[in-house]
C-alpha cells in the first residue's frame, strides 16, 4: 500500500512534531495552566517524561514488525479476528480525534479571527484541503511540512519578541499546587504526546526503521519543550488566574507584543502558522485513517476512499459538539482518559505484551 | 482541447475566490473608536461613550487659513444594562459598524468605578476586536466629559491621554495587567487617574482663543480599588512612591535642597533604580524590608555650593534617599493606613516566600498587612554632574 512513499528521518521527526504540536499549542496551556495553575510547567515536564515511555512503547512495536503498518501487525499478533476488531476501534479513534481537531481549527478561526463566517465553511474547506494532500501522497505531506518547518522559524521569532513581557517572578511560587493537582495536569500533556502512536499507522513509510527509536525520542523531547516553553510563557505574561481564563492564551500573549511601540498586531503571523500547521495534523491524522479504512476492506490503493473518508470526518465534526463549550469539557474531563486508557497506551501495550509472549513461547 | 479549458476555469474560480473576504469591513465602513469611556447614569444603567475619529479631520495635513477647524474626532454616547447593549444603541447613532481594535485608552467613570468595573471589564476581554494593551484609567467626574475634552497638540483626548500614560508619568496600566490585578490574590488594583482642568481660572486669559479650548486633560494621580471598587486616590507625589514601592521604572526628577544653603534647590534626574522586597517574620508577624536602589544625574543646582567634592555628594545622595523613602513612606501610609489596601503586591511577595504560611492569612490579608512592620532602605547614587562641575564664579 505504501511501498513507494518513502521519507528520511529528519522528515519523520518534524512530521511527528506537527503531529501533535498544532492544535496543543491553542488549547494546551489553558486546561494544563487550570488544572495545574502556577506549577503546570511541572505537569509539561513531566508529562514529556512518560511521553518517552510512550513512544517506546510505539517505537519498539514498530521495530520488531518492520515494513508493517499499525492494522498489519495488531493483525499479526492478535490473529485475524481480533486483530481486526483492535484495527476498527483504532479507526474510529483517528478518524474521531481528526474531527476533533478539524472542529477545534473551525472553532478557533470563528472564535478569533472571523466570527461572521459560520464555522461548516472552515469545516469543509479544511478537510478538502488535506484530503488534496492525502490524495497526493505521504511524501508530498512530509514536504511540505519540510517547507512549514521554514515557517516555524518567524513564528518562533514572534514568539520570542512576546517573551519581552515576561515576568520571572509569576512562576513563584514554585509546588504551590497540590501534588495531585500537578499529577492530574500531566494527563492533558500526556494526551498529546500519546498521539505519537498514530505514526505507527504509517511506519512502513521510514526509509530507516533502526532510527525508529532515536525519531520518537527526538520528536517527544521537541514536542515536550515547546509545551514547557508555551505554558511558562502563559505563566509568566498573564499569571496563573488570567492564564487559565483564556480560551487561547497563546493567541493573547502574541497580541500583547508591543515592540517600540512601533511592531504591534502580529497576531496574524501566528494565526497564518497556525492554519498551516493545522491542515498538517488534520492530514496526517486523515492519512492514519485512510490506511486504516483500505486496510479493512482490503484495497491495493487507499486513494479511492480518500473522499469518503472525508465526508464521515466532516459530518463528524460537524455534529460532534453542540459548542465551544461542549468541546472545551470534552478536551478537559474526558478526552484524557478515553485517549490515554484505551488507545494511546491500552492497544499498543496490550499488542506489545502479546507479541511478547508469542515470542517467548516461539523460542522457548 | 479539455486539457486547456480546465486550468482556465480553475483560475476564473480562484479569481473569484481570492479578490473578496466573507465578513470583510472597508475603512469607509466602520467607525474606528479612539477611547471608551463607562459612566454610571442616573437610572444606575451603564453609560457607554465612544470618541470615533472623523477620518477626513485626520486626512488633512494643514487646516486652511480662515476655514473651520475640522473635529478629528466624534463622541457619542448611549445607555445599556450592558455594555453591548449600550454598543447597539450607539448603533442607531453612528450610521457606520464600531471598530473597537484601535482603542487606545478605557476610561471609566468615578461612579462606575465605585460601583465595581468587573461587570465592564469584561467585554473588552472577551471581544476580539478590542486590544489586551489598551490603557485603563479612572477618570475624576465623568468619562464622558473627559473624552469631549479637545486637546490642542494631538488630534483628540484619547490619543493625548494614550501618550501621556506611554510617556510613563503616572501608573500606567495596560488592561491585560488590570484584568491580573484583579484576579490575583496578595495584590489589589491601581490605575492612573485622568481628569479635565480648566485652564482660564490659573491663567485669566479668557478673551482670544475662545474659553473651551482652555479644557485639557491630564494625568492625575492613581486611583486605588478594593476588589474592583474604586476606594481612594494617591496624589501625585504619592504615586512616585507607588511606583517605587511596584518596581515600575521611575522616570523624573528628584528636588532636594543643597546640603548647606536649606532654601536652595538641586535637581536629581533618575536615571535607574530597582526595588527588591523581601518578606520575612517578626514573632509571627509579616515583616517587610523594602531595598531601592536609585541612580541619578545632577541637571541643575540653584545655590552657590561646590557640590562636585566626593563628600558633599556623599550629603546629595543622603538627602535624595531621604526624599525618596518620604515619598515611598506617604504612598505606603495612604495605600495601607487610610485606605486599607494593598496595592503593592506584598501580598504576593509574601506568598512566594510563605506559601504554606500563606493559605491560612490569605483571606484576612488586609487586616494583616495593616500591622505588618515595612522597613524602607534607600540607596541613591549620583552618577553625572553635566557640563558644569561648580557654578562658574563661586567658591573653589
Amino acid at each position: 500500500m505504501l511501498e513507494k512513499e518513502i521519507i528520511d528521518d529528519k522528515q519523520a521527526v518534524l512530521l511527528i512534531i506537527n503531529m501533535i504540536l498544532p492544535t496543543a499549542l491553542l488549547s494546551l496551556p489553558a486546561i494544563t495552566i487550570s488544572i495545574a495553575k502556577r506549577d503546570a510547567w511541572i505537569s509539561a515536564v513531566l508529562a514529556t517524561g512518560v511521553g518517552l515511555m510512550f513512544g517506546r512503547l510505539v517505537s519498539s512495536l514498530v521495530m520488531n514488525f518492520p515494513g508493517k503498518t499499525f492494522f498489519e501487525f495488531s493483525e499479526e499478533i492478535l490473529g485475524r479476528f481480533f486483530g481486526k476488531i483492535v484495527g476498527i476501534f483504532f479507526i474510529w479513534w483517528l478518524i474521531h480525534s481528526c474531527s476533533e481537531i478539524v472542529r477545534e481549527y473551525g472553532e478557533f478561526l470563528s472564535t478569533a479571527i472571523m466570527p461572521d463566517t459560520p464555522i461548516t465553511v472552515f469545516l469543509v474547506v479544511s478537510a478538502i484541503i488535506s484530503a488534496y494532500a492525502v490524495k497526493s501522497g505521504f511524501e508530498v505531506l512530509a514536504r511540505f511540512n519540510l517547507l512549514f518547518a521554514v515557517l516555524m522559524g518567524v513564528f518562533v521569532l514572534v514568539f520570542a519578541i512576546s517573551f519581552l513581557n515576561v515576568k520571572f517572578t509569576r512562576l513563584l511560587p514554585m509546588f504551590d499546587t497540590a501534588m495531585t493537582d500537578i499529577l492530574k495536569g500531566t494527563l492533558v500533556p500526556l494526551s498529546w504526546m500519546g498521539e505519537v502512536v498514530v505514526f505507527s499507522a504509517f511506519s512502513p513509510v521510514l526509509k530507516n526503521c533502526r532510527s525508529v527509536v532515536r525519531i520518537t525520542d527526538m520528536s517527544i523531547l521537541l514536542v515536550g519543550l515547546h509545551f514547557f516553553i508555551g505554558i511558562v510563557g502563559v505563566l509568566m505574561i498573564f499569571g496563573p488566574e488570567v492564564g487559565s481564563a483564556m480560551m487561547y492564551p497563546v493567541f493573547n500573549q502574541v497580541r500583547m507584543i508591543s515592540l517600540a511601540s512601533f511592531i504591534e498586531r502580529l497576531d496574524y503571523i501566528i494565526f497564518m502558522s497556525w492554519v498551516i500547521g493545522g491542515f498538517i495534523k488534520i492530514g496526517i491524522f486523515y492519512f492514519a485513517a485512510v490506511i486504516g479504512v483500505s486496510w479493512m476492506f482490503g484495497l491495493s490503493d487507499y486513494r479511492p476512499i480518500v473522499f469518503p473518508v472525508g465526508i464521515i470526518i466532516v459530518a463528524l465534526s460537524v455534529l460532534i459538539h453542540e459548542g465551544i463549550v461542549n468541546q472545551l469539557d470534552f478536551l478537559m474531563n474526558t478526552w484524557p482518559f478515553y485517549s490515554i486508557i484505551i488507545f494511546e497506551t491500552g492497544i499498543p501495550l496490550l499488542l506489545w505484551l502479546v507479541s511478547q509472549i508469542k515470542n517467548r513461547r516461539h523460542s522457548a | 482541447m479539455k486539457k486547456k479549458i480546465a486550468p482556465i476555469i480553475w483560475m476564473i474560480i480562484i479569481a473569484t475566490i481570492l479578490s473578496g473576504c466573507w465578513s470583510r469591513k472597508e475603512l469607509n465602513e466602520v467607525a474606528i473608536v479612539l477611547g471608551t469611556g463607562i459612566d454610571l447614569n442616573k437610572e444606575g444603567h451603564i453609560r457607554l461613550t465612544v470618541q470615533v475619529a472623523v477620518p477626513t479631520a485626520f486626512a488633512t495635513g494643514e487646516e486652511g487659513k480662515g476655514g473651520q477647524k475640522e473635529a478629528a474626532s466624534m463622541e457619542v454616547s448611549a445607555d445599556g444594562a450592558t455594555i453591548e447593549e449600550a454598543e447597539r444603541h450607539l448603533a442607531m447613532k453612528i450610521p457606520r459598524e464600531i471598530y473597537w481594535g484601535h482603542c487606545v485608552a478605557l476610561i471609566i467613570g468615578e461612579n462606575m468605578a465605585k460601583k465595581g468595573v468587573r461587570m465592564i471589564t469584561d467585554f473588552f476581554e472577551r471581544d476580539r476586536e478590542p486590544r489586551e494593551t489598551m490603557w485603563v484609567m479612572v477618570a475624576k467626574g465623568t468619562a464622558e466629559d473627559f473624552l469631549k475634552t479637545s486637546s490642542i497638540l494631538e488630534k483628540t483626548s484619547s490619543q493625548a491621554v494614550g501618550l501621556l500614560t506611554r510617556m510613563k508619568t503616572g501608573y500606567s496600566v495596560k488592561l491585560m495587567d488590570f484584568t491580573e490585578m484583579l484576579a490575583e490574590d496578595g495584590i489589589q488594583p491601581a490605575v492612573t487617574g485622568v481628569r479635565v482642568i480648566n485652564e482660564n481660572h490659573v491663567t485669566g486669559e479668557s478673551q482670544h482663543s475662545g474659553a473651551e479650548n482652555k479644557r485639557r486633560v491630564e494625568i492625575s494621580g492613581t486611583a486605588l480599588f478594593r476588589e474592583d471598587r474604586l476606594v481612594g486616590w494617591l496624589e501625585a507625589d504619592e504615586t512616585r512612591g507607588l511606583l517605587w514601592l511596584k518596581g515600575e521604572p521611575v522616570e523624573g526628577v528628584i528636588t532636594v535642597p543643597t546640603p548647606e544653603e536649606p532654601n536652595k534647590m538641586v535637581s536629581i534626574k533618575i536615571k535607574r533604580g530597582s526595588t527588591k522586597i523581601y518578606a520575612g517574620h517578626i514573632n509571627d508577624a509579616p515583616y517587610f524590608t523594602v531595598k531601592i536602589r536609585v541612580e541619578g544625574d545632577m541637571i541643575e543646582q540653584q545655590g552657590r555650593e561646590n557640590l562636585a567634592t566626593p563628600e558633599r555628594m556623599n550629603a546629595l545622595e543622603e538627602k535624595m534617599a531621604y526624599e525618596i523613602r518620604k515619598r515611598v513612606e506617604l504612598a505606603l501610609y495612604r495605600a495601607r493606613n487610610i485606605y486599607g489596601v494593598d496595592v503593592f503586591g506584598f501580598g504576593q511577595v509574601y506568598h512566594r516566600r510563605f506559601k504554606s504560611e500563606w493559605r491560612n492569612i490569605k483571606d484576612s490579608w488586609d487586616d494583616i498587612f495593616r500591622q505588618a512592620k515595612v522597613d524602607i532602605q534607600v540607596e541613591a547614587h549620583i552618577r553625572e554632574i553635566g557640563l558644569l562641575t561648580r557654578r562658574p564664579g563661586t567658591e573653589k
